[in-house]
């Protein structure tokens, strides 16, 4: 049974993805570790993959999405981080290169093996998390966790876990082909990247499996109805059941006010957390800007507001006419919006 | 900032200001001579200087993010604002959130440490085999190696190897004692040049590699018995003090069970530093989270080949020690023994009771140093909770103070002509109970004997390992309790007062050091 374990990041996230798959080489040494960038190494870093903890990596380009750049001009980068998922899923599926495919966040880190995932692919064609496995009880987290979900989507796409065969290939092509069309975060519309899709899993795919085992996908989302244990015997359990992997979503001042609002006084949380971030510190390359992109902005270095990116993506006109959205100079996109009188007025930069 | 705040505004955060806090708080300032208010919002605030005993300025801009975002006195903020938002200033997060959130971690502390204290220069070898030249031949010679230097230290371990080279040197035997001349908290594996502190007889000869102390060492110590008691391994490079011992002729041993720093690096088994972990696998998710984990995978072998290299006897100051450290230690000792440090013998003349009165407060205190692994986070809950209770009176016995706590301090520490200051300290306050709750299981606990023989109850928990085996023991020695619920409870129900010297009558006790190894070394072997 060959397993395939993927994660979609920027070099902004190099730091997480090398614990991440440091965590999944230590459990799992034959599990095929697969990074998949949609990004270019910032200017002066040497990027070595063979010296890194994945197996290979698989650049955007590799995918050969249709209309590759101007498709990804239309998107931020968590969009685009998460729209490539698809892809990548279903091209694996097709060629047949593994018999299971995992994908999990770049933030995440595993505690534990994750063979029980591979038995239960014997049975299921596909494993989803909730965000959520039982009802909060505090207005608090009602709207922190259980209103947001409702917005953001049922299941957490921080993972997924398919056959690479019937339904779950099924799966994989219906994926690709909605997140290649509509992996935008916008709640208005009913989309949240590649989330709210998957909120029609159960009822499109009868095979796939909701994993209700509260060691998986540990997240400062569920933590209010999660009690982490540390035993003498040396092992860390959720609920009772042994942790397997942790969700370290928004390391920093914010996660930290979350984590400390739902762990409460299971200071065991605090020292998972702080696991967590002295890894990320070794990982770190301090050579690497904050919040680097290499599509963030046009190639005269002006950053790419959203409202250009999303205004490109919805006109086939614009997209005809400008082919390569990210040049600068004349007859560019970059021009006619000029011309047009955008390039000034208040707008967020993604 | 005092420019920039209106004198209505300074005058309502003065009145909140506690100067007597900040000056016991901050030494610098007290001898600075100056005005404990003005500085901190000039200066103290700036650096995280805390203004009162109850109000963290870190913890407050901890969880109000959006004050930290203003970059406002977060002091300033609570009392002009803040407080009547109703805001926070405590996160009720317990202890171990603070310890967890304070942690720096161990490699950088380390680091500090070798920063600090770098390799030194060794001294000429010729000191050292000069100073063994001048020992009387045909004595025999006792070896103890631990983390520092005994005679300039006053802490247990230091007491120990005091104790057992005073009793062989009764017996004739000379004392040789080899400590690592840099501080370290777990055993060395980064020093380019460690150097080992010798003290012959007591005095210190110098500082030498452990090459250069088994060359110059070995022609004057020919031929005499040797016995060697390990009592830490903590700062020495291992393998180079045992290469060290063997070139002396050393095949066997006593290594001591003072903690389980041969299990672990983190010495007392605390999980970063927050809960007693019981030494499960080095391979357990535990180890692997925890900031002593890749430590223990240094630290553990080393000892292992320690105990494979020489026949070592285990001298463990308690059967609850031994019973831990069998269970977790990979290999069998050549042999193991249970050997107190010390016995309690009542005192052949009882003191005529002090007419303790029945209505005073109920005197509860802390023995020793305010420090975490001690349970002082605990003793300060209940310090905070009760302090203005007229039922009970708090005190702290300490070498240091900790201005936090509205404990009554008395300093207590040894000097040379009183060695050991604590029992009539104790008696001197006529205390009724000590709170002495470990959070990890202690192999021997002197205070705990010293509250026993000084009339003091003691109120431990479950697992303070021999605290609470040697309470268990006798009834009238104290209580061992379930948990921090069942302590506050005991003093908000009042039951506490049982323990009161009125009620209790206590038998009064000398304390009685054991020789240590010497007393498991037959004298034909010195």
């Amino acid at each position: 049974m060959k397993v395939l374990v993927f994660s979609s990041f920027t070099f902004a996230y190099l730091d997480r993805a090398r614990v991440l798959f440091g965590t999944l080489k230590k459990h799992h040494p034959d599990w095929e570790r697969v990074a998949v960038i949609t990004d270019r190494p910032p200017p002066g870093i040497d990027f070595d993959p063979s010296a890194e903890p994945f197996d290979r990596v698989v650049w955007f380009e590799d995918l050969n999405i249709p209309r590759g750049e101007g498709w990804l001009f239309g998107h931020d980068i968590v969009e685009a981080c998460t729209a490539v998922k698809g892809p990548f899923l279903h091209q694996t599926c097709e060629a047949g290169d593994a018999d299971i495919v995992i994908y999990l966040d770049p933030d995440t880190a595993l505690l534990n093996d994750l063979s029980p995932l591979v038995k239960a692919l014997q049975t299921h064609d596909g494993l989803l998390t909730p965000h959520l496995l039982e009802p909060e009880d505090e207005l608090q987290a009602l709207l922190d966790n259980e209103l947001a979900t409702l917005r953001t989507g049922i299941f957490n796409l921080g993972f997924v876990a398919i056959r690479t065969t019937g339904q779950g290939a099924r799966f994989a092509r219906w994926w690709n082909d909605r997140l290649l069309a509509f992996c935008h975060d916008d709640i208005p519309k009913g989309l949240f990247v590649d989330q709210r899709w998957c909120d029609h899993v159960p009822a499109f795919f009868d095979r796939f499996h909701v994993l209700r085992d509260p060691g998986y996908n540990v997240a400062s989302w569920n933590l209010s109805k999660r009690k982490v244990h540390i035993g003498l015997d040396g092992a860390i359990t959720v609920n009772g059941s042994p942790l397997r992997f942790w969700h370290f979503t928004k390391l920093g001042p914010t996660g930290d006010t979350m984590t400390r609002r739902y762990a409460g006084t299971n200071f065991e949380v605090h020292e998972i957390w702080n696991w967590y971030k002295r890894l990320i510190e070794e990982a770190r390359d301090p050579r690497i800007p904050p919040r680097w992109w290499a599509f963030a902005a046009f190639d005269d270095g002006t950053p790419i507001r959203k409202d250009w990116r999303e205004l490109y993506r919805d006109r086939a006109d614009l997209q005809a006419a400008f082919p390569e959205p990210f040049r600068t100079g004349p007859n560019t996109y970059h021009a006619w919006l000029a011309v047009e009188g955008r390039l000034t007025g208040p707008a967020s930069v993604a | 900032m005092s420019l920039t705040l209106s004198p209505e505004i300074l005058q309502q955060v003065r009145a909140e200001f506690d100067p007597d806090f900040y000056l016991a708080a901050n030494k610098d300032v007290a001898e600075a001579g100056a005005d404990p208010f003005q500085h901190f919002l000039i200066f103290g605030a700036g650096e995280g200087r805390d203004p009162r005993p109850d109000f963290s300025m870190g913890r407050y801009l901890a969880l109000h993010l959006d004050v930290r975002e203003a970059g406002v006195n977060p002091f300033v903020h609570w009392v002009t604002s803040g407080r009547a938002e109703g805001r926070a200033t405590d996160h009720g997060l317990g202890f171990q959130y603070e310890v967890l959130w304070a942690d720096k971690p161990i490699e950088e502390r380390m680091r500090a440490l070798r920063l600090a204290q770098p390799d030194r220069a060794p001294d000429p070898a010729q000191t050292l085999s000069d100073a063994a030249n001048r020992l009387a031949p045909g004595r025999g010679i006792h070896v103890t190696v631990s983390h520092d230097d005994y005679s300039r230290g006053v802490g247990g371990v230091q007491l120990c190897i005091r104790l057992e080279a005073e009793a062989l040197a009764r017996r004739g035997t000379d004392h040789l004692h080899l400590f690592p001349s840099s501080a370290g908290v777990m055993v060395d594996v980064e020093r380019e040049t460690p150097t080992l502190g010798v003290l012959l007889n007591g005095t210190l000869t110098g500082h030498f590699t452990p090459e250069t102390v088994a060359e110059a060492l070995a022609p004057a110590l020919a031929g005499r018995r040797i016995t060697v008691s390990i009592h830490s391994l903590i700062g020495h490079p291992v393998e180079r003090t045992c290469d060290m011992l063997a070139a002396l002729g050393v095949t066997e041993g006593f290594f001591w069970l003072h903690d389980y720093a041969s299990l672990c690096a983190g010495y007392a088994l605390m999980r970063d530093d927050v809960a007693f972990c019981g030494a499960p696998s080095p391979d357990s998710a535990a180890c692997e989270i925890c900031s002593y984990g890749r430590r223990r995978r240094i630290q553990l072998p080393a000892h292992v080949e320690v105990f494979q290299r020489f026949a070592l006897t285990v001298v463990a100051p308690s059967q609850v020690a031994l019973d831990l450290w069998s269970h977790r230690f990979p290999v069998r000792p050549a042999a193991s023994v249970v050997h107190p440090h010390a016995r309690l013998e009542p005192r052949p003349v009882q003191p005529s009771p002090s007419v303790p009165s029945a209505d005073r407060p109920l005197r509860v205190g802390f023995l020793g140093m305010p420090s975490l692994h001690k349970g002082w986070p605990i003793f300060a809950d209940l310090v905070r909770r009760f302090a203005a209770d007229d039922r009970y009176e708090f005190h702290h016995l300490s070498a240091v103070e900790d201005p936090r706590v509205p404990a009554r301090f008395t300093r207590v520490a040894p000097t040379p002509d009183q060695p050991q200051p604590m029992i009539p300290a104790i008696e001197a306050l006529d205390l009724d109970a000590v709170v002495l709750w470990a959070l990890w299981p202690e192999t021997f606990c002197i205070a705990a004997h010293e509250a026993v023989a000084a009339g003091a109850a003691i109120l431990t928990h479950t697992g303070s390992g021999n605290v609470a085996a040697f309470v268990a023991g006798e009834a009238t020695r104290g209580q061992v309790l379930p948990d921090e619920a069942s302590l506050r409870a005991l003093f908000a129900s009042r039951e506490v007062a049982t323990l009161s010297r009125a009620n209790r009558k206590p038998v009064l006790h000398d304390l009685v050091f054991s020789g240590m190894v010497a007393d498991l070394i037959p004298e034909a072997a010195t």
